[in-house]
């Protein structure tokens, strides 16, 4: 099977977890969902198209690999919620139109005052992506990731990628796989190969090692997010480090 | 077919505080070799917003044309196509696009703003408006929707046709609906130029929201963040024996951190989207629609981002500065920051400008070593360097460059 390589490398970047009122969580790897975003961004789906979202993420298989672990950072945000465009001149309480024709309401007791967001962001992290959908051929990814239809951003729409994403193709049978090539090894600006620290990917529930169960596959039709997968959490295997290693030797 | 417009620049802003987290101190971000002195997305926009310079992005509004048509073009006539009375669609525009501009109206309004429209020789000329309206796609489709279901409620009203005040109380019944003038209330609220830019995600209705065109990246210091804590009193004037004051020293003492930086700030217009979103076409007819007030909005905004403060403590650390580098880039390639250039800390030693402006303009080259030379640039500078990654110009010659570009999509399809 071929994989597509996608380098994320940006100043900040957000791997969204459920937000819980106020507080934009992260976790440490990108969602089914994010990756299924940001592809259709890439491809130009219209964010009212949910059926091309669906296909999309059914056939969406990938796996991640940490090459620089990122520095947690929570930006503090304040909202003024009692800006003219942000009310209905008709009604106090209420918030935005809608296509259904009746205001989107806004609870009593949270209206025209200053709002507090805290928003998680990985600061400095760069990671590997190696992703395969079934209905997309290589180069249709390759094309899409090199002249994208709107501006890729990862997670959030301040992070911005700082290297072009997408780093070519590797054969393999999993993506896992595909990201043990040498191929897929990131350098830092020195030139230096960065040793990666950790690796995700989907698994069955009863694979040994350190599995957990993932909620990350969106309903785009309802905009909630559904279902339950398996993720495996891995350490970097050791003969990857030495073969990283062995790489640095040999070109230095 | 996308097309970007990438904007770079760099500016200094010596002894202030910028952008405060929840403890009052600087925002900052670990990056590369050191923590930065950072500025949020939200925090630059909220200023570029409320700006208002010579060149205020709102002031744009003034030079639209093709913009006052959009009741006519985009709700108006397809709904004519479809078979609907001439005269009724634009008097029943004609009273939707009232409600929209004036917040609301009494049913008593509605009559009056609908009669003159029924007596009209020209009506579905009565629907082009003497002001600007910037209507993304979706509240135009939601617009027509609305017009549409009013024409079908006047379609089973029973009155005379031939009577003017009979058609015109016809319409204003089905237009009084609560539901439908709160809607269009809050609608008008969420338009405009900075919809258009920044987005609408205000609402839960995904049908309803609107993709922002220009994505801001957090700016960030070249260098290591450089900050001191400024330890201060405030005197107060009237406290002496006959006020009853006995304290020696002064009434209040506090500290308050202040910071010096240049910052790296990035930014992508997606060039598409933007025409769409003030145009109220769809964005895959961009082409189609008058590139003129997207052209204006973008000079602007050049205007804007290279002039307007993020300062905060306005009045004691005056934190006013212009970009003294600014590099703009044109094509259709993935638009990536060139934050990495100061992945590795400018040092916080002799010229830091200079040193930046080495840095990026190295870090641009390897890049195109790299990749080969995707973007067109131009870039403007205070800094007499003969070393630039792009050819030297004046902001007003950005601007008009800018501008060609615009143009360029239009006539070749592409940027080169």
């Amino acid at each position: 099977m071929t994989y597509s390589i996608l380098r994320f490398d940006a100043p900040m970047m957000s791997f969204g977890a459920p937000i819980v009122s106020e507080e934009g969580l992260i976790q440490p790897f990108p969602a089914l969902s994010m990756m299924t975003g940001m592809l259709a961004n890439a491809l130009g789906y219209d964010r009212r198209e949910p059926e091309k979202h669906e296909r999309l993420q059914r056939g969406l298989s990938y796996a991640v690999r940490e090459d620089m672990p990122g520095e947690k950072i929570v930006d503090y945000q304040t909202a003024d919620l009692g800006h003219p465009h942000l009310q209905a001149k008709s009604k106090g309480g209420s918030v935005a139109w809608t296509t259904w024709g009746t205001l989107d309401q806004r609870g009593s007791g949270n209206t025209a005052t200053t709002n507090i967001r805290n928003r998680e962001y990985w600061a400095g992290a760069v990671y590997t992506v190696a992703l395969n959908v079934q209905h997309l051929a290589a180069e249709q990814i390759e094309a899409a990731l090199r002249k994208p239809e709107r501006p890729l951003f990862i997670g959030r729409q301040p992070c911005l990628p700082g290297v072009r994403m997408y780093q070519g193709t590797v054969e393999a049978e999993r993506p896992q796989e595909a990201l043990a090539d040498e191929e897929t090894f990131a350098t830092d600006e020195e030139g230096t190969r960065l040793m990666p620290k950790r690796l995700w990917y989907a698994c069955d529930a009863d694979t040994s090692g350190n599995v957990m169960p993932v909620t990350d596959a969106r309903d785009w039709t309802n905009q909630i997010h559904v279902g339950e997968r398996f993720i495996c959490e891995k350490a970097m295997p050791k003969r990857w480090l030495t073969a990283i290693d062995a790489l640095s030797q040999r070109s230095t | 077919m996308s097309n970007f417009f990438q904007f770079h620049l760099l500016t200094s802003y010596p002894g202030t505080l910028l952008n405060r987290d929840d403890a009052g101190f600087a925002k900052s971000l670990p990056f590369g070799n050191a923590t930065r002195t950072r500025v949020s997305s939200q925090c630059l926009k909220y200023h570029w917003r409320k700006y208002e310079g010579k060149h205020a992005i709102r002031k744009a509004g003034d030079m639209a044309i093709r913009s006052r048509r959009t009741f006519r073009q985009k709700i108006a006539d397809p709904l004519v196509e479809k078979g609907y009375d001439e005269r009724l669609v634009a008097a029943t525009v004609q009273g939707l696009s009232d409600i929209l501009l004036s917040g609301d109206t009494s049913k008593g309004d509605i009559k009056d703003n609908v009669q003159p429209v029924l007596e009209s020789d020209d009506p579905l000329g009565e629907t082009e408006l003497s002001q600007l309206v910037v209507l993304g796609q979706p509240e135009v489709r939601q617009i027509r929707k609305d017009a549409q279901a009013v024409l079908d409620r006047v379609a089973e009203a029973d009155y005379n046709e031939d009577s003017v005040a009979q058609t015109r109380d016809a319409i204003a019944d089905a237009i009084a609906v609560d539901e439908l003038r709160s809607n269009l209330a809050a609608l008008g609220n969420a338009m405009g130029i900075d919809a258009a830019m920044h987005g609408r995600m205000v609402t839960s209705d995904v049908m309803a929201q609107g993709d922002a065109a220009v994505h801001v990246a957090h700016a960030i210091t070249t260098h290591a963040q450089q900050r001191e804590d400024d330890y201060f009193t405030a005197v107060d004037d009237l406290q002496d024996e006959t006020t009853g004051g006995t304290e020696a020293g002064s009434a209040h003492i506090n500290v308050k951190q202040l910071t010096s930086g240049l910052f790296y700030s990035y930014v992508v217009v997606d060039l598409p989207l933007l025409v769409s979103n003030l145009e109220g076409c769809k964005r895959e007819e961009w082409k189609e629609a008058d590139p003129t007030l997207t052209k204006e909005v973008l000079r602007r905004f050049l205007h804007t981002i290279t002039t307007a403060s993020p300062g905060a403590k306005l009045s004691s650390t005056a934190p006013y500065a212009r970009a003294e580098f600014v590099m703009v880039e044109s094509g259709d390639e993935q638009p990536r920051t060139l934050a990495n250039a100061f992945k590795k800390a400018v040092p916080a030693e002799g010229d830091v400008t200079e040193a930046s402006i080495e840095a990026l303009t190295s870090y641009a080259a390897r890049m195109d070593d790299m990749y080969g030379a995707q973007e067109e640039r131009i870039c403007g500078t205070t800094s007499e360097t003969d070393a630039l990654p792009a050819e030297r110009a004046t902001l007003p010659e950005i601007a008009d460059w800018i501008a060609a570009h615009v143009d360029r999509f239009y006539t070749n399809g592409t940027s080169s």
